[in-house]
This record gives C-alpha cells, structure tokens and sequence, in this order.
C-alpha cells in the first residue's frame, strides 16, 4: 500500500464524482525554470507561434483576411477545433463562445460560414460551473487557434 | 479525552445505502481533524496533533493523553510528531501511531470503515513511508483506505456542496504550518504539483514571538504556542485591534503590555512571500508546462485552504497582491472553514466510495 498523494488515481475519482473520462495530456512536470511572469511567459510563447505560423502563410502568399474560411475537413483539423470550442466553452460558457465567434467574424478572422459551422459546434458542449468574461489572453490564444487551423491543409 | 467535537448540518456524507462508515482524516502538523457520520449527523473531530505519556503511580502502567488535555497538562514533555508534515523517524512514526488509535478509539469509530487521508504533498520518501507504516497498523479503515492531496481534499468543499471541484480546472493553494502547497488540477488530475517549505504558518509564529520582543523592548518574551495563539486570537487583515496582554514578573508582580503591530507585521511578510512563490515560481512553471489549464483555471476562482487560510481577510488580500503580482483579477475563494475542509473533502470523497461498495 502507498499512500503517496501524487499517485492517486484519478480516473476513480472522476468516476466518483460522476465525470465523464477525459484523455490523458501531458506529463505533471520536469521543466526549467523562467524568470518572466506568467502571463509574460505565456503571451512569449503564444506570439512565437504566431510569428512562426504567419511566417510559414506568409511563404505560401496566404496572409489576406479572413483567415479561416473553413474548418479542415480531417481529424486534426477537428481536433483543434474541438479544443479551441472546449477552450473558449470551459471559460465563458456558451453564450460568451458564441458571441466571441460573432466577434472574430466582425474582425475578419473567420468567414460568415465559419462562424455558423463553429457555432453549431459550440451548441454541443456543456455549460462549465463557472464561467468568466473572455480577456485579451483568451482572445490571443483564439488567434493563435485560428492561425492554426488555416495553417492546416 | 482533549478534542473539539462539532456538528456539520452543512453536508451530510453519511450513505444510507451502505452502513459502512466514510471517514475523512487529515493528519495535519498542528491539527488533526477527523470527520465521519454519527447519529445522522456530521461529526467533526479537531485536536492538537500532540501525545504526551506518563506513568500511573498507583498501577505503574504507561497512560497516554492526546491533543489540546496534553499540551496543557504536559507542555514540557508533549510531543508534536508530525512537525516537518509527516513522521521523520521511527519513533515519531511510533508515536503518531500511538495518537492516532487513541484519538480514533476514543470517537468509537467502527473499524470496517473507508476512510479518505488528506496528505501533504512532501516530498519526502522516508516519511511517507513512516506514514504508511501508521495509516496500516490503524484501526480503522480495514474496508477500503485511499489518500488523496490535502490541497484537492481542501479545494472540494471550497468549490461545491458535493464533488464539483473533481470535474474542473482550477488552482488549489494549501496554506500550512510548515508547507505552503499549490496545484493546478485538471479533472482531477494533477498538474505541477508544487511545494515550499520556506512560506509557513510555523515561520509565522517565529517572526511573531521575535516581533513582541523587540515591540516591548526586550521586556516580554512569549513561546511559539503563545505566538501561534496571538496570531489565531488576534491576526485580522479587515478589522485588526491592538490588544493587551500580561505576564508575570521573575521577581513577582505583574507587567501589562500593549501589542500593535507584532501580528499584522510578520501576516503582512506571510501574504507577500506567499504571492511570490507562487505568482513567480508555481504559475511561471504552470505557464510554461500547460498553457491551456494555466489560462483556464486563472479565470476560475483559486481554492485556497489551510490553517493559515482561517486568518479573516487573507483571503481578499491574497487575492489582490496576487492580482496585482499578476497584472490580471483573480478571484480568491476559500471554504467555511478552510481548516477543517481537507477533512471534509475527503469525507465526501470516502462518503461515494462506501457508497459504491
């Protein structure tokens, strides 16, 4: 018997609760240290994607608005897709998900049908406990998620 | 025996389908709390996690005395084995076994019990393994045992009348007396596990006893028991009150003396330092590990536990330092009562266990 906390199994305990399973991501740990804050080393990270992304678009002469014209019709494009949804759902809610797609159609992200196709999408997912107004660094990372999915064949 | 027993009509964990009896445990360095269903109701257990033994001199046999009875009966001999957060050696492993069959004796709790142990996470091996060796020569919990994080345990009653935080993303943050912990969950599981002994309750108490010596000039020296009790007594981050005290003199008499700053200095020194551990070390790690979470669960209110979390205000002032460190709001919410919630959680988490037997 161990009763080291960090080896809990936390499938059981989702069962418990009543949760529904989610895939395993990522490792707990290992990493060097950074000296910029969080949000500083977050937005680093974000805007180095971008760089690279626009980099590799631009290369391809694909830089003109809207971005995203259209979901990738292939698994990782649904993929990314269902994890920018889940993302933009889990902090806002639903309604704040759709508004913000609304949003990104106003500002040329995304195209009228994109818009329409990810919010049917939206409609599927279920309300979070809590929820939040969306901030600057969630819009970010939307950005981030549509250079992404435009970037994909 | 010395403990505080209370009533908790807040949550009823207690199973009427299963008469196994759910117990959540929290073996904590100061305190221990113990909380299972008894008579329809909650009850919750909170003692001095202490022993002190002594020899009967009629019979001659050992008698033992556990918690807050021992501590005032035999402050120069009571031992507090569980200091660093878990039994270092063999001795204080056999000594905290010993406590905690008095304690759990004492409460007549059934032994095919399940029971849920709040555990800091330490890391520590020797200790755990101490840990292990007292969990098992228990009495109780010969049905099913489990331990989970004192911070997930502690974050449960602080998210939910049931069991919602297990199905979230969120930050918990366990303010000890000899650790400050924190971690990110995501749908129950843990991501960066983090730990520190240098922002503690105990260092508290220190830089408090220090405090009220240099405040009365050198005239007033107290013990690390009376700086923690000034500190539960008197530490208000919303309405703080300077207060008197009185010792007695070596030479007889009495000396009266006023204290106005000594607590609220070394909480203030606590806050911060506990705002930079973990604006600067936990969340630049979670940052830079799991974007998404990190992102996620900051616009989600921070669980924050622990006995330290009991002082009224910190949890407002913890949460704007820590907005302000961040340049972004966070929200800051705490259970209750963040002392005795890792027992809680745990109980409500060993309540669906039994339940599911």
């Amino acid at each position: 018997m161990t009763v080291n906390p960090r080896e809990y199994d936390a499938a059981e305990l989702r069962a418990l609760a009543g949760a529904e399973s989610v895939d395993q991501q990522g490792s707990t740990g290992g990493a060097t240290r950074q000296t910029p804050k969080p949000d500083e080393s977050i937005r680093q990270k974000q805007f180095r994607n971008l760089l690279a992304l626009q980099s590799e678009r631009q290369r391809l002469e694909q830089l003109q608005r809207p971005f995203l014209s259209a979901i990738p019709d292939s698994d990782v494009g649904n993929d990314v897709c269902e994890e920018w949804l889940d993302f933009l759902v889990h902090v806002g809610g639903c309604e704040r998900a759709a508004d913000a797609l609304n949003y990104y159609r106003q500002l040329k992200w995304i195209t009228p049908a994109a818009e329409a196709d990810l919010k049917r999408r939206v409609e599927a997912f279920p309300e979070p406990t809590h929820d939040r107004s969306l901030t600057a660094g969630d819009h970010r990372l939307s950005l981030l998620y549509v250079a992404t999915l435009a970037s994909l064949p | 025996m010395a403990d505080e027993t209370e009533d908790d009509g807040a949550f009823d964990g207690s199973t009427e389908t299963s008469e196994t009896t759910p117990v959540g445990v929290k073996l904590g360095s100061t305190r221990t709390v113990l909380q299972y269903p008894k008579d329809g109701e909650m009850e919750t257990v909170r003692t001095l996690t202490c022993l002190a033994t002594y020899e009967d001199a009629i019979t001659g046999e050992e008698k033992v005395l556990y918690g807050e009875q021992a501590a005032q009966e035999f402050p120069d001999t009571v031992e507090f084995m569980l200091r660093s957060g878990l039994p270092e050696d063999d001795d204080r492993a056999a000594l905290a076994s010993k406590f905690f069959t008095e304690l759990v004796r004492a409460q007549d709790i059934p032994q095919d019990s399940v029971v849920v142990y709040a555990i800091p996470t330490i890391d520590n091996d020797e200790g755990l393994e101490n840990l292990t060796k007292v969990i098992e020569e228990s009495p109780i919990g010969t049905e099913l045992v489990r331990s989970f994080p004192e911070s997930l345990c502690g974050a449960v009653p602080a998210m939910g009348d049931e069991l919602q935080a297990i199905d979230e993303v969120f930050i918990a943050v366990n303010m000890g007396s000899t650790n400050l912990e924190a971690c990110a969950y995501r749908h129950a599981e843990q991501l960066e596990p983090f730990s520190t002994g240098a922002v503690t309750g105990s260092e508290v108490d220190r830089r408090i006893a220090n405090a009220v010596e240099e405040e009365t000039q050198g005239r007033v020296n107290i013990d690390l028991t009376t700086a923690r009790e000034y500190k539960e007594e008197h530490g208000d981050f919303v309405d703080f009150e300077p207060f008197t005290d009185v010792i007695q003199q070596p030479g007889g008499g009495s000396h009266e003396f006023t204290i106005k700053r000594s607590v609220m200095e070394p909480l203030n020194e606590y806050v911060d330092e506990a705002v930079d551990e973990i604006a600067n070390n936990f969340l630049s790690e979670l940052a830079n590990t799991h974007m998404k979470p990190y992102q996620i669960a900051l616009g989600k209110p921070i669980a924050l536990t622990g006995g330290m979390a009991c002082i009224p205000g910190i949890a407002e002032v913890f949460e704007e330092r820590l907005s302000e460190e961040l340049d972004r709001e966070v929200t800051v919410v705490a259970a209750d009562r963040p002392d005795l919630a890792a027992a809680q959680g745990a109980q409500r988490i060993a309540a669906k266990l039994a339940e599911n037997r």
